[in-house]
């Protein structure tokens, strides 16, 4: 199973954002050696407990201190960009990064004024916008695939390079899925988002699909399951460090956005105790996992099984810098990723 | 005030041209490769532009390059000349710059203009609406610092990053607006002169004139892009610099979609409408170029009548080797070869 990692430069409590781009950094460059597949970051805006918004600066900074992994956006929110600029960025990130970029596309709202700041034009409210026709016409631009009448054919793109950027629509519902699967898309699906509709979604995403619906259609439908979890050396002490994205996720189910990833001691003690390691219930898919390596592999190859997912991408809210990246080493050796031996033997975390 | 007999600091500005010997991931790879150039040469600042629908300048993002330049350097101040503010909003600059300097303390420049980097059909694409720059730049500033009154609606918005990480900001320009604004902030001022060397003066007086002391500047500071081309003789300099004229005016009017070879141009029939190729002479004809005394001298010229405390040296020309070469010998002039 290929395993990806979603990172959304968690704060930790105590830290700044200059830490959660520092722990980026660190995790980035373990997971390129620790042979994990894609390193996938986010457009989060407004939020104090994620410091991941500008997917492609991210992107093209951790594409800078990495060598192998595939690095892109989990998701680039269309609503807040024009097409032609999300392609004319991920034309030159993939430019400079021949064959490791992803194009992760999604939309999700930061509220209303969030999103009305996040305007070039902030005069008037903005005009909804039609996702799907958003999609296509990146997808146009990153084919230059204009008709030669349109007016923007005339305007060139990153003339001359094979390949391009990869694109996914990342979402967490079945109209997600239907739209994936009618452009003819990669899929990846936030099971952490709403676990409940993973079945639908990803059923709507199969009977949509269709090899010719856009000009970067893939031959057969492709499915990225991503998750929340927590690794650690045994159930126990998993289910310890698991503790802060239970709290986190339990908040946010209460309607509290919480202002930093709690440290796995304050979290259980504002759970009343540490949470139980996860159990799989086929149909009942937690929000968050935790267990140690062959709890958890088995638990994430029945959850994929289930759905039919091709593909993991982990996303973890573990306050401690340490335990975070031991939580991926341990999951590259239970998946037996084919990692690479470090450059530096002593430098297996940075901290 | 510089003093006109002083060599004033000196950066690169860079336009990441694009070459017809490679692609344009080498047009990438050879920024990278420039702004490592500049560092151990000592210049100042290395600082990409921004350009929408010209292939033959590869910089559409500043921040994604300046990333990945930022990232491959390690002392040399990294910035943007300009972030075409018009084309963004306000708060997901913030973020992009707010990242840069929360990776990169003290080494990221936030320059910003005015114009949207390329023709109307791709402005279109990018913009429609027009914007009111100056209220973004209001906004901008508010971000980074955190200081939306009350009252105001983003004053609930925090910039993350952003707020607390904030790059060092210039206003580019090359009228009189952006150097009165520039002034009246109190921030650095940056003039085009490689391509507005005529308006220099006038802007420069303007930004003077206007400058109130802010909690970043004291004085008034200065800086201007000047065109540059160098080589080992003034003979291969002027040689190099026609095939660049020629270049530039076939770009201008889409006839090429990178720098290209004497040869090459010469095989090409088709010609230059003559009001085009005179307005690319008319500009270029305000460049410095030269052998290394040459350009010495026509650099101190500049910064002299100008006054101007720093010169972005703007080099826009066929073939990489022959670009890294021009700023080395601007740089160390005892490198020519004898």
């Amino acid at each position: 199973m290929r395993l990806s990692i979603l990172d959304a430069s968690p704060v930790t409590s105590g830290a700044t954002a200059v830490d959660a781009f520092a722990a980026t950094s660190a995790l980035a460059r373990s997971a390129d050696r620790w042979g994990f597949d894609r390193y996938w970051v986010t457009e989060l805006h407004g939020s104090r407990l994620n410091a991941g918004s500008t997917p492609e600066v991210t992107i093209a900074h951790v594409a800078s201190v990495t060598e192998r992994i595939r690095v892109g956006s989990g998701a680039a929110l269309l609503n807040h960009r024009s097409p032609y600029a999300v392609a004319e960025t991920f034309a030159q990130l993939d430019a400079m990064f021949p064959g490791r970029i992803d194009l992760g596309m999604g939309r999700a709202t930061a509220g209303s004024l969030v999103d009305l700041a996040l305007q070039r034009d902030r005069s008037q409210a903005p005009a909804p916008v039609d996702h799907e026709q958003q999609v296509a016409e990146v997808l146009t631009w990153l084919a230059h695939d204009f008709p030669a009448e349109h007016p923007f054919a005339q305007i060139p793109l990153a003339e001359g390079v094979e390949g391009g950027p990869e694109p996914w629509i990342l979402g967490s519902s079945p109209s997600s899925g239907a739209l994936a699967g009618r452009l003819g898309l990669s899929y990846a699906f936030a099971g952490f988002l709403a676990p409940h509709a993973a079945p639908a979604a990803i059923a709507a995403y199969r009977r949509a699909f269709d090899a010719a619906g856009s000009p970067g259609a893939r031959e057969a439908p492709h499915v990225l399951l991503a998750i929340n979890a927590a690794c650690a050396d045994s159930d126990e002490e998993a289910a310890a460090v698991g503790a802060s994205a239970e709290l986190v996720y339990r908040a946010a189910a209460g309607g509290r956005r919480l202002e930093s990833v709690p440290t796995a001691t304050d979290a259980a003690r504002a759970l009343g105790g540490i949470p139980p390691p996860t159990r799989h219930e086929p149909g009942r898919w937690p929000s968050t996992l935790s267990g140690g390596p062959e709890r958890l592999r088995d638990v994430i190859e029945r959850m994929a099984g289930e759905v039919g997912a091709d593909e993991i991408a982990v996303q973890d809210m573990i306050a401690d810098p340490a335990a975070r990246q031991r939580s991926y080493e341990l999951l590259a050796g239970a998946f037996a990723l084919e990692g690479r031996p470090s450059p530096d033997p002593q430098v297996t975390t940075h901290g | 005030m510089a003093d006109a007999r002083a060599m004033p600091a000196l950066s690169v500005l860079d336009h990441t041209p694009v070459s017809d010997e490679g692609d344009l991931g080498d047009a990438f790879r050879h920024s990278t490769e420039l702004a490592q150039l500049a560092e151990r040469l000592g210049y100042r600042r290395y600082w990409v532009a921004e350009h929408h629908g010209r292939p033959w300048m590869a910089g559409s993002s500043p921040p994604v390059l300046m990333a990945h330049v930022a990232a491959s350097t390690s002392t040399i101040a990294v910035g943007s000349g300009a972030l075409l503010l018009g084309n963004s909003s306000p708060l997901a600059v913030a973020e992009q710059f707010g990242l840069l300097a929360a990776l990169h303390p003290g080494r990221i420049d936030l320059g910003i203009g005015r114009s949207s980097g390329a023709d109307a059909v791709a402005t279109h694409a990018l913009r429609g609406r027009e914007v009111d720059v100056d209220r973004s730049l209001g906004e901008l500033l508010a971000f980074f610092a955190g200081s939306f009154p009350e009252e105001h609606p983003y004053h609930r918005i925090t910039a993350v990053p952003g707020e607390g990480t904030a790059p060092s900001i210039w206003l580019c320009g090359s009228g009189t607006h952006s150097a009165r604004v520039a002034g009246r902030l109190g921030l650095p001022f940056v003039h085009g002169g490689h391509f507005a060397a005529d308006a220099a003066r006038r802007a420069i007086a303007t930004y003077r004139e206007a400058f109130e002391p802010s909690a970043v500047l004291a004085e008034p500071y200065v800086g201007a892009s000047v065109g540059v081309l160098c080589a080992d003789t003034d003979e291969d300099a002027q040689a190099a610099n026609a095939l660049a004229v020629a270049n530039l005016s076939r770009g201008l009017v889409g006839a090429v979609s990178a720098f290209r070879s004497g040869e090459a141009l010469a095989a090409d029939p088709r010609s230059v409408p003559s009001e085009v190729a005179d307005h690319v002479r008319r500009i270029t004809a305000t460049h410095v170029v030269g052998g290394p005394e040459t350009v010495r001298r026509g650099l101190g010229q500049i910064a002299g009548a100008w006054g101007v405390d720093e010169l972005f040296v703007t080099t826009l020309m066929h073939g990489y080797a022959a670009r890294l070469r021009s700023y080395e010998l601007v740089a160390r002039p005892e490198a020519r070869a004898s």
